[in-house]
């Protein structure tokens, strides 16, 4: 093993000087000049890094020195001193005779200077140039390179990993010590606008080209401030209708679709689609539907459109408020009343008990889950190991006491009584008679007092629930998962419970910081996305509306209503409480993590295939019984004009649908289906080039 | 972290080349499936898995309808609480064995029909168990996980693991085993009706999934050759690795599904069904999903299926209010169904090679809730339907009555079970064809208990 590397050895120093005469050919420009190729060895179980290209080339022939692999790890650098004003130096080490069998890379000319001194380091050669964090963090326009430390069974043994994906990174441990930023390569133009597209996926219903390049120019925070401030979108107001008298209320009503428009969710089904393709407001949007699947009503039960109305825009009011807020205004909220069976819960009676459904569902689902958590939101274990419950049977008991007493607010002009008529028009109202007056047992050893009021009880019941250590971590996992990927590392999830546990100004369940955190995470931001288990299948809708609003459809949205029930997400209407889908489910076969996955099956799949033929393909016309309808168009004019030139074509929806990561052997199967169009058909050739793309499994998958 | 490695790839190159035979031959074969059936699959066999989301009320579905059983029950569920049955509506049943007789809740008349001719058992206060538990024990903390969590529960249900969360289900475990009956095909052993669920995921293969209605059909290949070509592309797509585990599973599922598409959809669309007015006012969601099983289990010749296990899901029995009308609307739609089913494998000569049964959450309190409902509580009673079941009987043991009483777990009316989900999947399980030696792979604690097998299946 030393021989090889020895002799690898020898070949650096002859293509450091190849390198340095090639560089004084190259003028200064603002792209990286040098990608550094990251090899692996499995017989060492050792990484190594050259930024050289003859000795990439070499290691690929295996000749030389064989045993190394690529990894599929690249980077960017600056080959020269020259190429950039604060590239500097990274000197590369070998160990000595008496060193490690193994590289070290630093950019820190103390450092370098301080292990020329170590008899166990031997200097290489200046292994590339590239920019320094200041202070922990690196500038714009770079990402950083995080470093591991593999210390290995001895000296000989011990190795350097170097990485700019975080998630890659953090996987690292604990077999290697994480060491953090130690150089920020600088980013590509590609990179760059990758990154844009990636933040527009995690942020937006989907990037379209407009918001690519706002995004490239004014950057990710400064995205994220405009997006924070932007007006929220409303649902339009939908009638009260009395519930359960269809059949004698619609007769009477001037709207001939009275059924389908006041006792469905199909209104609220088009005003959410068109709202996600083409309202401002993209990031409140998203969040509030990434709500309304935690803290979850079904029109299963809520048919009423009026009601689920005012329930969904709940969401997007605090969207970006506190998530105490939140808890108490989906506790009062009478669609949650009626769906989970608050409303009307009366105290204890001789035979009867109260009811117990709220109660679990809200500590189950809704805030803490059903095992203790530690911080990073892996569970807690006692003694033996064992997980250990975050509530018992008395816990729920004594929550299903607390909520006692709460009925329907009384109709306008309707007298108002202890259990009111069905109405969803605003929170459930009080009635103290209704309500158990004795002690409850809550959470952490809490007990209410008896005595206290309706109101009282309520809200300091919400706010034990509110401190309860899991609820940082259980919700702030879950938004992440809906926002950015699947499967986060722990020490992701640690980053956003500590935001959500204190904004930095003393504010717990700061729901607008926790999403400023999610979103500028290392995790989420980043050039490369490397890490094999990262990222998401699109859900049902973002499926839809991504591919729609790449193209710039116009939409009333009632196709994407329609298709989202056979892709498994009938929208406003999930199964249970439990959502759509659970927020553990396991990619078959492995350990992980992938929710949406619970939605793909053979059945989906072909729904998937057939949704972008009519969409790409079809004609979706406006329905005749819906006051102006436009139906679904897409714009293909500008993909067409330039599908002339296949290649061109797929540039372009390489990098805005799959952050230009197509394989080349993706590539070279779309452009074969391609040569099958006829070149004076242009617009199929469009077609064509989209469907593909969107039906592919690399595009099913956000990362 | 499971030990098996991921060999579906293969699976799925088999299937494509089988299915390489093209639409053309296959419609062949369907259209000969009748005849060809009874010469070269004697040994079919079907387990069709009903699952009750929600949690459906045991206590109001199985009633004690002697004078002391019903006045247990009414003493503890009045008129007055707004969920009693009254003892006239029940439908009465006169289990062989029992001295007393028991009343269905008045919605199912199918069911009753099916006891009566012995072609049903009723399995009483069966659960999750990690052991034989008495009420000392479970006090002092033995007990599944999450007892009554519905997410928990069903995932326990579904897999026969209630000691820590598993990656798999007792049908997919049950397929595993029986895959090797399917080779000849490459046919999924396993159907479902309601997706990816935890009962149907195993080690050896994707389960099928099929709509409840509408076309599994795949659109918008007109024959031309620009389609042809897209065709091909969307097949390499499928087929090329990506580095990525997610972007592999994505690609798995839908190869699976175009290959799958050719063989099933003309199955589901086959108007000529001879089975199909059994079902026809029939217009229901679990109608509809056992429809599509039975047209499955008719067009088994063309499947070359041996072995098929079914998932079919009926949702809402979380009756923590109006629970009177809720499960009355429900068992009006689940008794019927069921009895199409069954008449169903009846015409197509397999009653005896097809059961069908009965899954939930957990049974409900047998105390009220306000509201006029009930909350989760755990064991409850369950039906197996079939030619070869031994029915007209109750097995397990039902629960006394009685709030804080010899069977409760608590003080509501939450029953300890007489029997464990692992029995009742196992006594499934060696009729289908497991080998007895392969029932402690399949039911990982099975042996905590002191049978494998309940008896209902002769």
């Amino acid at each position: 093993m030393r021989d090889q590397t020895a002799r690898m050895r020898r070949a650096v120093t002859f293509v450091t000087a190849l390198a340095a005469l090639l560089s004084a050919f190259r003028a200064a420009a603002l792209e990286p000049t040098a990608t550094v190729i990251e090899f692996y060895n499995a017989s060492l179980n050792h990484y190594f890094i050259t930024g050289f290209p003859e000795e990439a080339a070499m290691l690929d022939q295996g000749v030389v020195v064989p045993g190394w692999t690529r990894t599929g790890v690249q980077w960017q650098a600056w080959a020269s001193a020259t190429d950039h004003p604060s590239a500097v130096p990274v000197c590369r080490f070998y160990g000595s005779s008496i060193g490690p069998n193994s590289h070290f890379y630093t950019a820190d000319p103390a450092e370098c200077a301080f292990v020329k001194q170590d008899a166990a380091w031997r200097f290489e050669a200046i292994a590339f140039y590239i920019d320094v964090p200041q202070d922990g963090n690196c500038g714009a326009d770079t990402t950083p390179v995080y470093r591991s430390f593999a210390p290995g069974a001895g000296l000989t043994d011990m190795n350097h990993r170097y990485l700019v994906d975080m998630t890659m990174h953090e996987h690292m441990a604990p077999s290697s010590i994480l060491e953090g930023v130690v150089m920020c390569s600088p980013l590509s133009s590609t990179q760059k606008a990758a990154d844009a597209v990636r933040l527009l996926e995690q942020a937006t219903f989907g990037p379209n080209d407009d918001l690519i390049a706002h995004v490239f120019a004014v950057g990710s925070q400064a995205f994220l401030d405009e997006q924070f401030a932007a007006t929220a979108s409303t649902y339009p107001a939908l009638p009260y209708v009395p519930a359960g008298q269809q059949a004698t209320f619609c007769p009477t009503d001037p709207d001939p679709q009275c059924g389908r428009d006041y006792y469905s969710l199909f209104l609220l089904q088009n005003a959410f689609f068109q709202q996600a393709l083409s309202a401002n407001d993209q990031l409140r949007q998203r969040v509030a539907f990434a709500l309304s699947q935690i803290l979850v009503t079904s029109g299963l039960d809520v048919n009423l459109a009026y009601g689920m109305r005012g329930y969904q825009q709940l969401f997007r009011d605090n969207a970006f408020g506190n998530y105490e807020t939140i808890l108490t205004r989906v506790t009062l909220s009478p669609v949650m009343g009626d769906y989970l069976n608050m409303v009307n819960n009366d105290k204890p009676s001789a035979t009867v008990q109260p009811n117990e459904n709220y109660a679990r569902e809200l500590l189950q689902l809704f805030s803490i889950g059903v095992w203790m958590l530690n911080a990073d939101g892996t569970q807690m274990r006692d003694a033996s190991g064992a997980p250990v419950p975050s509530y018992d049977q008395d816990t729920i008991e004594g929550f299903a006491h607390v909520l006692t007493g709460w009925t329907y607010p009384p109709l306008p002009g309707v007298l108002p009584r202890t259990h009111n008529p069905k109405n969803y028009l605003a929170d459930m109202s009080p009635v103290d008679t209704n309500h158990d007056k004795g002690a409850k047992q809550l959470l952490a050893g809490t007990v209410l007092p008896a005595g206290q009021t309706i109101q009282d009880d309520l809200a300091q019941a919400i706010h034990n629930v509110f401190m309860h250590p899991n609820v940082g971590p259980f919700v702030g996992r879950q938004l992440i998962q809906k926002l950015v990927t699947g499967n986060p590392t722990p020490q992701y999830v640690a980053r956003i419970a500590a935001v959500f546990n204190d904004n930095g100004l003393g504010v717990r369940g700061d729901l607008k910081a926790v999403v400023r955190a999610i979103l500028t995470d290392p995790e989420a931001r980043g050039a490369v996305k490397l890490d094999p288990a990262y990222g998401k299948l699109r859900e049902p809708v973002l499926f839809m509306t991504g591919a729609a609003r790449a193209l710039a459809t116009q939409s009333d949205g009632v196709y994407f209503g329609q298709q989202a029930r056979g892709l498994g997400q009938n929208l406003f209407y999930p199964p249970s409480v439990f959502n759509y889908y659970p927020p553990t489910y396991l990619l078959p076969d492995t350990a992980i993590v992938a929710p949406e996955f619970a939605l793909a099956n053979s059945s989906t799949a072909i729904n998937r295939y057939n949704f972008a033929n009519t969409l790409l393909f079809g004609t979706i016309a406006p329905l005749p019984t819906l006051p102006g309808a436009i139906g679904t168009t897409p714009a293909l004019a500008a993909l067409s004009s330039i599908a002339g030139d296949p290649a061109a074509l797929l540039d372009r929806l390489d990098a805005q649908l799959l952050h230009s990561t197509m394989p080349p052997s993706m590539r070279g199967a779309i452009l074969t289906a391609l040569a099958a169009v006829p070149a004076t058909d242009l617009l199929t050739r469009a077609k064509t080039a989209v469907y593909l793309v969107v039906t592919s499994p690399q595009y099913q998958v956000e990362r | 972290m499971k030990a098996i490695a991921i060999p579906r790839r293969a699976f799925l190159r088999q299937l494509g080349a089988l299915s390489a035979l093209g639409l053309a031959s296959r419609l062949d074969l369907i259209r000969f499936a009748a005849e060809a059936s009874a010469q070269t699959q004697p040994d079919y066999k079907a387990l069709v898995c009903v699952f009750l989301f929600g949690g459906n009320d045991g206590n109001n579905t199985v009633i004690p309808l002697d004078a002391a059983g019903y006045g247990q029950y009414a003493a503890i569920r009045p008129a007055t609480s707004g969920i009693n049955l009254s003892q006239a509506s029940l439908l009465p049943i006169q289990p062989i064995d029992s001295a007393s007789p028991f009343g269905l809740h008045p919605s199912l008349t199918d069911l009753q029909m099916l006891f009566n001719q012995n072609r049903m058992a009723i399995l009483a206060n069966v659960g999750t168990l990690l052991q034989p538990t008495t009420q000392a024990q479970y006090a002092a903390g033995l007990r599944p996980l999450s007892l009554y969590s519905h997410a928990d529960q069903q995932a326990q249900w579904q897999s026969a693991v209630s000691s820590a969360a598993s990656g798999t289900g007792w049908g997919g475990r049950i397929a595993d085993k029986v895959a090797p009956m399917n080779a000849a095909s490459g046919f999924p052993v396993v159907t479902s009706l309601d997706g990816a669920v935890l009962f149907t995921s195993g080690a050896s293969a994707i389960p099928l999934s099929i709509p409840v209605t509408g076309s599994f059909a795949l659109s918008g290949y007109s024959g031309s050759t620009a389609a042809a070509a897209r065709m091909n592309a969307v097949q390499q797509l499928l087929a090329q690795a990506s580095g990525n585990a997610l972007v592999d599973g994505a690609s798995d599922i839908g190869a699976q599904a175009l290959d799958l598409s050719a063989t099933v959809n003309p199955i589901l669309a086959n108007a000529n069904s001879t089975i199909a007015p059994l079902f026809t006012n029939l217009n229901t969601s679990t109608a509809n999903q056992l429809y599509q099983v039975a047209k499955l289990i008719e067009a088994r010749a063309a499947t070359g299926a041996a072995r098929q296990i079914f998932f079919v899901q009926l949702g809402s029995f979380d009756t923590h209010g109006d629970q009177l009308n809720r499960q009355q609307n429900l068992f009006e739609e689940l008794s019927p169904a069921l009895k199409a089913f069954y008449d169903a494998t009846v015409a197509l000569g397999v009653a005896s090679q097809v059961t069908t049964f009965t899954l939930s959450d957990f049974g409900r309190t047998l105390q009220p809730a306000s509201g006029g409902g009930t909350d989760h509580a755990w064991g409850s009673h369950h039906f197996i339907i079939g030619g070869a079941v031994q029915g007209g009987k109750i097995y397990g043991r039902y629960p006394q009555l009685s709030l804080g009483g010899p069977d409760d777990a608590e003080k509501e009316g939450r029953w300890l079970p007489s029997c464990s989900v692992d029995q009742y999947g196992a006594t499934l399980a060696r009729w289908f064809g497991v080998a007895t030696t392969d029932l402690d792979s399949v039911f990982s604690n099975l042996a905590s208990f002191s049978t494998a097998d309940l008896g209902f299946m002769g």
